[in-house]
Formats: structure tokens, sequence, C-alpha cells
């Protein structure tokens, strides 16, 4: 029997009550999550310095129009935890450099109005982040006892805020969702600069991110995602540099074989796209034995291109087909592999079949992060229908809401793009 | 048995309808936010085109050698918008200008005008091909070049046909083995061989919908910077030289 139209829209009315209201809350457990993260900052560091732990930092924040409180993610928690690096810095808060182009206005209230101080104004997020904790507590209270009860507030938070993004996904996903997303994960060295810590960190906690990402497109029902890892440009760089890099990446690839768990959790198939052999053979070698070990997932698949060039990956495409043709060729002639075989004309098709991408769709999105506008030799070939986007934070900042605005803005130029890639497949 | 119980699937209905909403809210609310950007964007490009910006009216343009427009091709057959567009490219000094949609519409439109006026001299040292004419318009001279999706992946399908009949048709034994390896400077010398070897632009300009480079030649795309400016047919000029004065201020490291 169907409800009359006045009970249905009672009900939606109610449902998007309690959705308002759990979006608000949301915005205050985030306050109240930063406010336990620097107390148990202050916990590690010592009860002399404030949440921004160094002087020159707080230096920094009085000077620079930096405004401290923005907050790590569950997934970007949980990526820390599974990877722990001795050099990641225990600030789990992300502090945020002055964006050039505003995330929106749509989404003012939904963070602390920090970016457009100059004066001594202050924010309720900042007043929290920088007066002084220990006044404010009584000095006989034990810091034992309130771990317990910080565990279980964290633990009620974490599970709402995983409801929320739940709900978020769930609104998106009614609009075209894209298969395949491409990262160019640029910034980590400009993100370690900024923040004054080793640059090698910043590496680190790039690679926090990217799982971070990672699982937030498994959740969404992302099924390709390639990165841009090493460049075979990036060989340019100090030796030492590339040599930490290396070894960094040596280090995750292992730390991937070893702890599985996030490799299980969205049975991940892992691809190498590159030339592998410009690699170190310890690189080299933990790199096949993880695609080896991850060739019969039928999950998301990962795809990292190290070290990777487009205009490489299309000459290795000509190489093999050559190669291909001329096995054929001589598998037709015997012994004279030269004699009188004609050959058809090469086409796209047969150069897409010797791509590294071969069996993966084009991306529906590249992402460049920290707003550089050029694609650097990535995926040129592939990308000729892709919606090219380069948003203003750096990769180490890169979150759940900047995905899901990425994801907004290819949905509102879905029907162009395909569009055209019907009147192109006309043409063809 | 076939008919899923009416009571069952309404709770999935209501729930569709509401995230349906929800997300028509949504990007209601981006449409509008979109078009108060649009508004501010319009009212930027119209001071900064009466030169109220003194920072746009001094910005070196040494760095922009080549500079690429892609077009959509529904917008590209609005020619009178290209000549527009083209002459103030030449007004603000602009040299060497590609011009690139995916369907060819524009080889197809400006094509029985360059038959007249193949000066290829500054094109030769490019080895581009005859699809270039010099323009003279707006009182100073700039070299246009015209290519389409078959410039894109098919002409580096035919580099590489060419790349593969040169092995297969040539003289093995001065290779001194068997592995074939083709370098980039090979595809390179091959693109240029067949026409397709343009000089890598600079700066591309993209005048559509969405930023897509809709397939612009891969070989000419590697550190090109990418400018989305919207549709063609709400073109600015102070939306060109906002994005010249952009273009002035980055800073490329090549991957180091």
């Amino acid at each position: 029997m169907l409800l009359s139209f006045r009970a249905q829209s009672s009900k939606l009315s109610e449902l998007s009550c309690l959705l308002l209201g759990a979006w608000s809350l949301w915005v205050n457990l985030q306050l109240a999550i930063a406010k336990i993260q620097a107390i148990r900052f202050k916990e590690l560091h010592g009860p002399a310095q404030g949440s921004s732990s160094a002087p020159e930092e707080r230096g920094k924040h009085a000077a620079g129009d930096r405004p401290p409180a923005r907050l790590s993610t569950s997934w970007g928690r949980e990526a820390v935890r599974r990877f722990p690096a001795a050099e990641t810095q225990p600030n789990l808060l992300h502090t945020r450099r002055r964006s050039r182009r505003p995330f929106g206005a749509a989404t003012f209230f939904l963070r602390p109005r920090a970016r457009a101080r100059r004066g001594s104004a202050k924010s309720p997020a900042e007043l929290i982040f920088t007066t002084p904790l220990d006044s404010r507590r009584p000095a006989t209270q034990n810091p034992k006892m309130e771990k317990p009860d910080e565990l279980i507030a964290t633990g009620v938070l974490a599970s709402l805020q995983n409801f929320i993004r739940k709900c978020i996904i769930a609104v998106i996903s009614y609009g075209p969702m894209p298969k395949h997303i491409a990262f160019i994960m640029d910034g980590n060295r400009r993100y370690a600069k900024f923040r004054s810590i080793k640059e090698g960190s910043g590496h680190r906690l790039g690679f926090s991110a990217l799982i971070a990402s990672l699982l937030y497109c498994y959740e969404m029902g992302v099924e390709y995602i390639t990165v841009y890892a090493f460049s075979i440009d990036n060989f340019k760089r100090d030796p030492t540099e590339v040599q930490s890099l290396m070894e960094l990446m040596e280090e995750k690839i292992n730390e991937l074989l070893e702890n599985t768990s996030v490799i299980n959790k969205v049975n991940c198939k892992m691809n190498f796209w590159g030339n592998l052999d410009l690699l170190s053979e310890p690189v080299r070698l933990a790199a096949q034995k993880l695609m080896a070990s991850t060739a019969e997932n039928k999950g998301l698949v990962l795809s990292v291109c190290m070290p990777y060039n487009s205009t490489s990956e299309i000459v290795n495409a000509v190489n093999q087909l050559c190669a291909e043709r001329r096995e054929h060729a001589g598998n037709c002639n015997g012994n004279s592999p030269n004699n009188g075989v004609v050959h058809s004309d090469v086409s796209v098709e047969d150069l897409d079949r010797h791509m590294y991408s071969t069996g993966c769709p084009d991306p529906d999105i590249v992402i460049r992060t920290s707003g550089e506008t050029r694609l650097s030799n990535f995926l040129l070939w592939q990308t000729t229908f892709s919606h090219l986007q380069n948003p203003d934070p750096l990769w180490p900042e890169f979150s759940f809401r900047h995905l899901v605005w990425a994801i907004l803005q290819y949905q509102r130029v879905y029907p162009y793009i395909e569009q055209n890639k019907r009147l192109s497949k006309k043409l063809l | 048995m076939n008919q899923s119980p009416p009571h069952m699937s309404q709770p999935s209905v209501i729930i569709n309808l509401t995230l349906g909403l929800l997300w028509f809210i949504v990007h209601l609310a981006i449409n509008i936010f979109s078009l108060w950007s649009r508004l501010i964007y319009n009212i930027e490009s119209y001071l900064i085109s009466i030169g109220l910006f003194p920072k746009y009216r001094k910005f070196q343009l040494e760095r922009l050698k080549y500079l690429a427009i892609v077009v959509d091709s529904r917008e590209a057959k609005n020619v009178a918008k290209i000549e527009q567009l083209l002459c103030w490219l030449s007004t603000i000094g602009v040299k060497y200008v590609c011009l690139y949609d995916i369907d060819g519409v524009l080889n197809k439109t400006f094509e029985p005008t360059m038959n007249g006026s193949r000066d290829v001299d500054s094109g030769n040292s490019h080895d581009v091909g005859a699809n270039i004419k010099a323009l003279i318009c707006c009182r100073s001279e700039m070299t246009v070049e015209y290519i389409s999706g078959s410039d894109g992946k098919e002409g580096i399908a035919k580099a590489a046909n060419l790349l593969c009949s040169t092995y297969f048709n040539g003289d093995r034994d001065a290779r001194g083995n068997d592995e074939i390896v083709f370098t980039e400077a090979d595809m390179s010398g091959a693109l240029k061989a067949i026409g397709c070897g343009g000089p890598e632009p600079d700066l591309l300009l993209v005048y559509g919908p969405a930023r897509c480079h809709l397939g612009f030649p891969a070989w000419r795309l590697r550190y090109t910077e990418i400018m989305h400016m919207g549709p063609l047919n709400s073109m600015k000029y102070g939306a060109i030289v906002k994005a010249f004065y952009n273009f002035s201020k980055k800073y490329q490291n090549f991957g180091k």
C-alpha cells in the first residue's frame, strides 16, 4: 500500500533535518578531536610548549597567515598507525598553507575561519590551540586516568566520523563516479620545507596520504588508481636525494609485503609501470615480488609509475610492437624473417596493446596537487578525455574533502566528456 | 513470487529519492557558487582589459615562445571568434600559435585560405607540415599552425609505422645485433619526417566547458602549462592577459 504524499514529504523533511543535525555535530566533533590531539601532542612533547611545538613554529603562526587547526581524517590516522615512520612528526594536525583559490564559499562554514586573519583576532579554534592548556587543567588531575576516557571518546568520535563519511559517499555516489583516478603526487618537498621538517619526512607523509587516498577511493568504488611516484627526469636530482627516495620506496614496498592488511582490505592488485631496469636492484626485486604476490587479487588496481615517462612508454610500446612483428614474421618465414613479409600499418590499437596501461581504462580524472598546471610527461597517451584538475593543497595535505570536491567537479563535466567520447568513437 | 513485496522496496525508494535530492542540492549549490565565481572572473577580466591593474600591463612575454590553443570542435565552427582571438593574441605580441581541435574543424575551415599564402619560412625550422600560414593582422606578424586529432595518436602511429618499416627494410647488419631499441630521438625524427614534429608549446589554453586536452599531440605536451579559459563564446581579452601573467610567474624545474 503506498504511503500518502504528506507522509512521504514529512519523512523526507525528517531525514534532511537529521542529516543537517549530523553535519553540525560533525563540525563540533572535529573541533573536539583537535583538542584531544592537542592534549596528546602536548603530553608527548612536554607541557612547556603549546600545541605548535617549536617556538619558531609559533613565531611562524604569528607572522604568517597559517591557521593551525585542520584535523586529520580517520584514514589518515590509520595510515600513520599502520605505517609508522620514525621521522614522521607525531603531529596529526594538518596545518594548511594559504590557498590561492578558496575551496569554495560553500565550505567556509565547514572549518574555522582561520584563513582570513591578518591582525590579532583569533578564531575559537586558534584560541584552543595556542592558549596554554596547563593553566586550565587542575594540578591534581591524574594523566593516567584521562587515557581510557580519551580512548573511549576517540573511538566514539571515529565511529561517528566513519558514519558521516559513508553518508557523504552515499550522496555523491548517486551521480556518475569515476572508475580510474590518476594522481600526480606533487608538493612533498615543499610541504617539508614549509613545515621546516626534514625533506625525507615530506615524502613519508606523502606515502601516508597515498594510503589514505587509496582507502577513500576504495570506499567510493573507484576501481583503478594510478600514481606518479617517480619520473625518469627525477634522476637529475641530487644523488643523495635520489638514493633516499629509492631507500624509502624499498622500505615501503617491503612494509607492504610484510604487513598485508591494507592490501588485503581492498584486495589490491599492484602494478609498477615504468622502466624498472633503471631502478636499483633491491627496489626492482621488491617491486617485482610485490607485483607477483598481488597478481591474483581482483579488487582495486593500484598502478605506481616509477620511474616513468609517457614518451618513454610510447617508445617502449613501439619497440615491443616491432619485436612482436619480427617474431611473427620469423614464425611465418622460418629462418628469414625479412623476406617479403608485408606488415599492416601500425594502428593506434596496436600501440594501445603494448602500453603499460593495457587492460586499464583511461583515467577519468587526473589530479595534480600543489596547483601546478602541467602534466610533466604523465599519461599523455591515455588522457585524451580525462578531466585535468590542479587543486592547490600539497600532496601530504590532500584528504577526503579534496577527493570529494574533485569528484563533484568531474560529475559537473561528465556529460560533456561522455559526449566527446561518443563522437570520437563514431568517427573511428 | 516474481514480485518483491511492495513494503520491502519502499524504504530503498525513499532512501534513493533522498540521496538524489541531496545530490541535486549539492550540485545546485556548486553551480550557484560557480556562477558567482564566473561573475567575479568577468569583472576582473574587464578591469584588466581597461588597464586598471599595473601588474598586468607590465609583465614579460619572453618565456612564451610558442602558444597552443585547444578549442572544442563545436565551438571551433565560430570563425569570427577564432579570428578575434588570433587578433587579440597578435596584439599582445604572441609570435607562434598552434590551434587544435579534435575533429579537424579548424583545418577544414581555414584550409582554403591557406593554399594561397603558404609562407613557411618560419615553419621550416620546426619541420611542421604545410598547414601553417603567416598571419598578418592587427599590425604584427604571427605564425599560425592548425592541427587536429589525426596529428595526435594517429600521428604517433604513423611515426611508429615509419620506424618499423625502416627497421624491417633497412640493413640489419649495420645495427650489430638483433635487438630493437628505438629511442625518443628516433621517434622525434620520425614525427618530423611525417610532418607532425611541431615545436612544443610553452602554454596551452583550453577553450571549452572542461579542462581536457582532447588528444593534443602527446609528443608536444610534455612540459606544457595547461590553463582552462572557459567556453570560447565567452572569451575575454583580460582573461588571456591574466593567463599570460600567471604563466610568466611559473617556475619549472623539469624534474630536478
